[in-house]
């Protein structure tokens, strides 16, 4: 009975597994499909869509875009998430659970709600719907991403260590360079990775705010409502490929802790 | 000249006054222990010297300047924290020479220095390693090292010794005091312990809920305590409640003694160190208790009395004296007045 | 060290925050009592016109419920299918641990577009799913209705939502001490009963916790609806992003933002509730 039982449960849990895992797969194989057509089995195998992907112009625009984007929203939220971290570490201020939550908003809203908000306001600004808006919807919400891992960061680290550099003549700058920001390095690498490849991926708040130029998620969420190319199925794979190679390295990174 | 002045300081978190109104006067060159339980309020004076904390009210003086509201990287003045604190990314070499960095010395001055403060410690072998590849120890020696190599005024240390065991602790205790001998500076130690204190300080302060009860060197504080608090926490003490007849007696047990003292109050508390209570011959006006343990406890014995008002004293005897008492046996015992403290109950 | 730094350290984040963060979601609040003109555009004119629109047309409340209950679905089939893979890697594992985590993670941090794209590819007419079961001769035409309609939606959500759900449900089971189960077992209790007794109580937090999170997923989603919804398939996302799109009426399509928002809050609010009620760590 009990090995009956035993059976069931790694039974149903490779079988989610498999669930999990198996459509990846599938985009995999066919992506060397030499077929435009998606049928099964798959008769002959090629590495064409691969290199028809390269040709495709407004497709490497966009993941020149998305690159732009992602970096640019990574270093605009490091720039702001870093020292507001450290902030919200060290001290207390009125409202501060409440402001940790405001900060969480992007994260905890559908991203709908975020995208046609900004998008309703940014004109007010003097933003139009442009690459400019979308860079800021994306630092937006990489900021949570920044703030969070990054203060969960600090709560790990010995608070005697800036004492002591104070205590040896290090003023509060210095000591940050010096002391603290070399002991939160992993965790702000993991957060970089992090970032980028979820702004490489984001597409509720971005569809809202682009105009014309397009991200890569975006160009290829146009080219699955119009079909199924093989193209995509090559950039699929390739996202796939790139997306959990950094996610990898980002994981051990915060392993490393 | 005193090297270090604490002026009418005050300190309070929330509703709790943790320091009140305690002046201190630090001698150049000593060493000089500040002592109590936890909760005294010993760390946080340490850290207003250190400058981690801003007195409430009050001055803090190095060298006659007052240094009260300078951040702790504008004082002259370095610590050696209790978990030691270095810095994980750095080798032994790099945290000792952090502090050189800040004073403007040359690369091969910093150098020559740093050198010279792994010699002090005898850490020259573990240059490049980094702190985590060390033991509580050798952590412990570079965390001095690092502390004393920007050459400070004074040398602030926060129960350094709290984290290592019994027999390092020993050892480092014996090390501390060598360097504090062969550096002249100035240390100003923190801890509980109160043999480690009387071991290695020239002068003790003994704090107790934000006052100094008592500043004296070691023989003094363990020979003449002035409350009843520092006679209860430096070393064993009996502490007897007894009536006081005039200014010049007291009664215990039914029988008067004379000593010279000025307690107000009709009861006082009786302090003799349990090695200064001694064996008598037995006479109409002694003393009597029946002994009802004895305990051996390596170089001493320990008798545990109980007279007939159920009072407990403790004697202490070296234990090269022949042991000629049994248990249960009444004995006379004899408490000479020149040993003796009487304090307010 | 200054107190001024204190606040200047926080003064870029907030400045953010709140132009590019309060701002727009309070706009959004104000948009939902406007109007429009004839020509689309948007005027001060306060009413409650959208709200009203929204519980009296059947088209808006009847999506709203609808896609409620299909964000039930989704939650639940996430947490059946979790609830074996996490309670195999918590305590059938012994070694890699870290591995089969990694495995769990992995997909939550891929491509939405790519894992919704695959189900294109496997549900479609000539698609693996039809083929194989037109060659194993369980039917002769290609079933439609798997592919283009809500059921494929559903399915889709499921799919991606299924990590999310999981890895709340890991957790907590991996913070039940196996001695908790060692003492139910020594005082008497099989080991069915020891799973409802002792530890399916204890995981309740991170079901409700996966499961809320599956429901508010599922609630703004409006991709997997564009993308294998067929004519018919509406979720409330949708008609959020067909308002401030093709039908332009920004207005009530904040309105329904609203709506979304406080039904998210609520479900929020509810979820934490509970957790705090039944903490246990």
């Amino acid at each position: 009975m009990k090995k009956i039982r035993a059976f069931i449960i790694s039974f149903s849990a490779f079988s989610v597994l498999w669930f999990l895992y198996f459509p990846i797969l599938i985009i995999i194989w066919f992506s060397f499909n030499k077929e435009s057509v998606s049928s099964f089995p798959i008769e002959h195998y090629s590495l064409d869509w691969y290199v028809k992907l390269f040709h495709n112009k407004s497709m490497m625009q966009a993941v020149r875009i998305s690159f732009f984007i992602a970096i640019s929203s990574t270093i605009a939220a490091l720039i702001i998430g870093i020292p507001s971290a450290y902030a919200l570490h060290k001290y207390n201020y009125f409202g501060k659970n409440l402001l940790l939550k405001v900060i969480l908003l992007p994260i905890t809203l559908p991203g709908i709600v975020t995208g046609v908000a900004m998008l309703s306001f940014f004109p007010m600004l003097g933003i139009p719907l442009s690459l400019t808006a979308v860079l800021i919807g994306h630092t937006t919400f990489l900021i949570a991403i920044m703030i969070t891992q990054i203060l969960a960061r600090f709560k790990k680290l010995d608070p005697y260590l800036e004492m002591a550099a104070f205590d040896l003549g290090a003023s509060p700058l210095q000591a940050f360079f010096k002391v603290i920001l070399p002991n939160i390095k992993t965790a702000i690498i993991g957060a970089v990775l992090l970032s980028l490849v979820l702004s490489m991926d984001e597409i509720p708040v971005t569809f809202f705010l682009i105009s014309r130029e397009n991200t890569l998620p975006i160009e290829i969420y146009g080219m699955m409502r119009r079909g199924i190319t093989p193209e995509v199925n090559a950039v699929a794979t390739l996202v796939f490929l790139v997306s959990s190679t950094a996610i990898f390295m980002s994981l051990k990174f915060n392993k490393e802790n | 000249m005193s090297k270090l002045e604490l002026k009418a300081i005050n300190k309070s978190f929330g509703s709790s006054h943790i320091v009140n109104n305690l002046d201190l006067q630090i001698m150049d060159g000593e060493f000089l222990t500040i002592l109590g339980p936890s909760g005294c309020g010993k760390t946080t004076t340490l850290r207003m010297i250190a400058g981690f904390e801003m007195p409430d009210s009050g001055q803090v003086l190095l060298s006659n300047q007052d240094i009260t509201h300078l951040p702790p990287y504008k004082r002259n003045v370095n610590t050696v924290f209790q978990n030691y604190a270095l810095f994980p990314h750095l080798n032994v070499e790099e945290n000792i020479a952090f502090g050189l960095h800040q004073l403007k010395m040359s690369k091969s001055e910093i150098n020559k220095r740093v050198d010279e403060m792994l010699e002090l410690v005898q850490m020259e072998a573990f240059k490049t390693r980094k702190p985590f590849e060390m033991s509580g120890g050798q952590q412990q020696r570079v965390a001095i090292a690092r502390a004393i190599a920007p050459d400070p005024e004074i040398l602030l240390l926060d129960e350094p010794l709290g984290a290592l065991d019994l027999k390092l602790r020993k050892q480092m205790q014996f090390e501390l005091k060598q360097l504090h001998k062969d550096l002249n500076k100035t240390f100003v130690y923190v801890t509980h312990d109160q043999e480690e204190a009387l071991t290695m300080s020239d002068r003790i302060a003994v704090m107790n809920q934000g006052i100094i009860e008592q500043l004296s060197d070691s023989q003094t504080l363990y020979n003449h305590p002035k409350t009843k608090f520092v006679a209860g926490f430096i070393g064993e003490a009996n502490l007897i409640p007894v009536k006081t007849e005039n200014k010049s007696s007291f009664t215990f047990e039914d029988k008067t003694f004379d000593f010279n003292h000025e307690i107000s109050s009709a009861t006082a508390i009786l302090f003799i160190r349990p090695e200064n209570v001694s064996f008598d011959s037995v006479t109409n006006i002694s003393l009597i208790a029946t002994i009802e343990d004895v305990i051996f406890v390596g170089n001493h014995r320990k008798y545990k009395l109980v007279t007939a008002s159920g009072q407990k004293i403790i004697k202490t005897e070296d234990s090269s004296v022949a042991l000629t008492k049994i248990i249960g046996q009444s004995v006379a015992i004899y408490l000479s007045p020149n040993l003796i403290q009487i304090y307010n109950s | 060290m200054k107190k001024a730094n204190k606040y200047i350290l926080l003064a870029p984040l907030l400045l953010w925050l709140f132009l590019f963060l309060v701002l727009p979601y309070c706009f959004i609040l104000t948009q939902s009592v406007l109007t429009t003109d004839d020509f689309g555009k948007v005027i001060y004119h306060f009413n409650l016109d959208s709200y009203i629109k929204i519980f009296t047309n059947p088209l808006y409340y009847e999506t709203l419920t609808r896609t409620f209950i299909y964000a039930i679905i989704v939650a639940l089939a996430c947490i059946l299918l979790s609830l074996p893979l996490a309670y195999f890697i918590a305590f059938k594992v012994q070694k890699h641990k870290s591995f089969y985590y990694t495995l769990i993670v992995l997909p939550f941090w891929m491509s939405y577009i790519v894992r919704a794209y695959a189900w294109k590819i496997i549900l479609g007419e000539q698609g693996i799913f039809n083929s194989s079961l037109m060659n194993l001769g369980i039917i002769d035409k290609p079933l439609r209705f798997v592919l283009y309609s809500d059921f494929s939606v559903i399915l889709c959500l499921i799919y991606i939502f299924l990590p999310f759900v999981c890895i709340p449900i890991y957790t907590s089971f991996e913070q039940i001490s196996k001695s908790l189960v060692e003492a139910s077992k020594d005082l008497g209790a099989n080991s069915w009963k020891t799973f409802w007794k002792v530890i399916f109580p204890l995981i309740l937090p991170g079901v409700i916790s996966g499961g809320t999170l599956a429901l508010v997923l599922t609630l703004g989603d409006f991709l997997a609806a564009s993308l294998l919804g067929g004519p018919n398939t509406l979720f409330i996302s949708n008609i959020v992003q067909n308002l401030f799109g093709t039908s332009n009426d920004k207005p009530l399509g904040s309105a329904v933002g609203v709506v979304l928002l406080v039904l998210v809050f609520l479900l929020l609010e509810f979820s934490s509730r509970y957790e705090k009620k039944h903490e246990t760590q």
